[in-house]
């Protein structure tokens, strides 16, 4: 019983990996431009798809290419939305990138079908005590650590990611300190959907996808920046590590079926009760 | 024009478009059943378009409480007997009192977080559907649910009905929105604390308009489910909310009309359109351009000043009004 509560958590946690690199990204880029880009799930989709098709070795490259032009393309509609109409409501520029994630399912049906895609995973696991971990979820949580640090890294010691913090903070600021404001969240768009795509790749080695994957992929990275209450990434990894184990959790006790509304209902429950205080896992003081 | 031509021009355009479109159907008798769709669309849509384009509050969840109306019915009229009469009372109550339930601890949510909440209630109840077993039918649905009390199954009837609901629905929008209670809306969606303050009770409000518009959807899941005779899980679902919202968005989320013009534009797209797959493609550049054009839609203040230039119209005193007159004017519709 312990044994196998172990696997089912460490499976979540594997899950939960890559559930942190849509929420992470997405996450970011609220953070940059105040706008929620819809159309991750969107980046993702295209990326493992398309490395699906191609394959290995150059598939997921070609798979993270595509997703990087798709992040230019939304950060080209960010900044059309600033240039011609000087806009101020980033709820429109949300519904834009809602058009987008549209235009991209619709674009990834037309042209690849309906078909289920997957890479094979990684050969073989590991015992641990009686509960057996895929070498898979192993490599997807590596990557996606090396990916969280690499961006805390970005985020702290490049010069981009120093202008990134500062629009975030506040991009009229930034501006009068003579930071390129629309490039750095122009650029935001780019790398964060670049994370995704990479987040896409690993989860069309571990779970296979669709084309209306897109809508799920998106509701995740979504539900993984709101869950804690707080914008930023560590909230997001946390909110989607949490997405990822009770998914993998209720996957394995609930009948089947009834799965695929736990994740749904706890957002419902922590959001509407307010129980989670602002700052838990943020790393932010109390 | 004046305060009653203003009252009552939606609902007569309503009505010049209905009886044309009809019309037409005399030659083209697939105009009916297009009419229906639009009808339907429109009655999940409009509430919508009041709830979001005047109260500022987003629901990703119409199409689900409208599947809760349509299962509520076919559930009742099927398994238990009772004529479709009488169901649309439950079919209407239950998702408006479900939506009143959830709406006090949610509405007071940000925008998005709200807009998560209600996308995730959406999901919650089609888990719940598709895992009802023989209660709803499962991923299957429920087939034979009677038809339509007094219409019957005749397209033009049913059509007709459904439109007049939809013209009852237009006609109660446009005096709301003129109301003290619709300024009052309105006062919410620019200023929620200020609202408060002026002695708006907005949780109560909010909750209230967000249960009606849940009940007007359950009413059009019962429309739904008695003129096609069937409802499974993928009838009405997230996906539907979320072309709701696509059709409130292109249409003009702050006018009237809106709505009903958005449903109309994804309809005889979808109808129209080769290649259902590309769609999509469709959809999501024309909602793009029309937000980068005009951000409240087709039917909004930015889209008449341009037909206005077009066709070279100023307003009485012959010079368009000062730009912060216009900016006022805006909010306050």
């Amino acid at each position: 019983m312990t044994v196998q509560l172990l696997e089912f958590l460490a499976n979540g946690i594997a899950l939960g990996a890559v559930y942190a690199l849509l929420a992470v990204p997405m996450s970011v880029v609220w953070v940059t431009t105040d706008v929620i880009d819809v159309s991750t799930g969107g980046y993702a989709v295209v990326a493992g798809m398309l490395a699906a098709v191609v394959g290995m070795p150059f598939g997921p490259i070609v798979g993270i290419l595509a997703a990087l032009a798709l992040g230019a393309l939304a950060g080209g509609v960010f900044l059309g939305f600033h240039k011609l109409r000087k806009q101020r409501d980033a709820m429109l520029i949300v519904l834009a990138t809602f058009a987008l994630m549209l235009a991209i399912e619709s674009g990834v049906l037309s042209t690849l079908g309906t078909d289920n895609r997957f890479l094979e995973p990684l050969p073989g696991a590991i015992n641990l005590s009686g509960a057996v971990i895929t070498y898979q979820a192993l490599f997807n949580l590596g990557v996606s650590i090396v990916v969280m640090v690499a961006l805390a890294a970005l985020l702290k010691l490049s010069p981009l990611g120093l202008q990134m913090r500062a629009s975030a903070i506040s991009d009229r600021a930034a501006m009068l300190v003579g930071v390129a404001v629309r490039r750095t969240q122009f650029l935001t768009f780019v790398f964060c959907a670049g994370i995704a795509g990479i987040a896409g790749v690993l989860a069309v080695l571990a779970i296979g996808m669709t084309y209306a994957s897109t809508f799920i992929f998106t509701t995740v990275a979504f539900s993984g920046t709101v869950l804690l209450g707080r914008a930023g990434p560590l909230p997001a990894f946390w909110g989607a590590m949490l997405l990822g184990i009770v998914t993998a959790v209720s996957d394995a006790y609930l009948p089947n079926g009834w799965a695929a509304g736990v994740p749904s209902l706890l957002i419902i429950l922590v959001l509407a009760t307010g129980r989670m205080p602002a700052t838990a896992f943020t790393g932010a003081r109390p | 024009m004046s305060k009653d031509a203003k009252l009552w021009a939606a609902p007569a355009v309503v009505v010049v478009a209905f009886v044309v479109v009809m019309l037409l159907g005399l030659v083209r008798p697939s105009l009916h059943t297009t009419m229906f769709t639009i009808g339907l669309y429109a009655l999940i849509a409009l509430p919508l378009g009041l709830i979001y384009g005047q109260g500022g509050t987003i629901s990703l969840a119409q199409g689900s409480f409208a599947a809760v109306g349509a299962y509520t019915s076919a559930i009742l009229t099927t398994r238990y007997g009772l004529p479709p009469a009488l169901s649309v009372i439950p079919a209407v109550l239950l998702p408006a009192l479900l939506a009143f339930v959830i709406a006090r601890p949610i509405l007071r949510l940000p925008e998005l977080s709200l807009a998560l909440v209600t996308l995730s209630l959406g999901t919650v109840i089609a888990v719940g559907l598709q895992r009802g077993g023989d209660f709803t039918g499962s991923y299957v649905g429920l087939s034979g649910a009677p038809p339509l009390p007094l219409v019957g199954k005749d397209p033009v009837a049913v059509a007709i009905a459904l439109w007049t609901v939809v013209l009852l629905v237009v006609v109660m929008y446009s005096h709301f929105v003129r109301s003290a209670r619709g300024r009052a809306l309105n006062a919410i969606r620019v200023d929620r604390l200020l609202a408060e303050a002026m002695g708006v009770n907005v949780p109560f409000d909010l909750a209230t308009l967000f249960a009606v518009a849940a009940g007007i959807a359950g009413l059009a899941g019962w429309f739904y489910v008695h003129s096609i005779g069937y409802i499974a899980p993928d009838s009405l679902n997230v996906e539907t909310s979320a072309h709701i919202l696509f059709m409130v968005v292109l249409g003009g989320r702050r006018a009237v009309l809106g709505p009903i013009l958005g449903a109309a534009f994804f309809t005889f797209a979808n109808d129209f359109l080769p290649g259902a797959e590309t769609h999509g493609l469709f959809f999501g550049t024309i909602l793009v351009l029309i937000l980068l054009l005009s951000p409240d839609g087709i039917l909004s203040p930015q889209a008449m000043r341009v037909m206005q230039k077009i066709f070279g119209r100023r307003d009485r005193a012959g010079k368009a009004p000062p730009a912060g007159i216009a900016e006022a004017k805006e909010a306050v519709q």
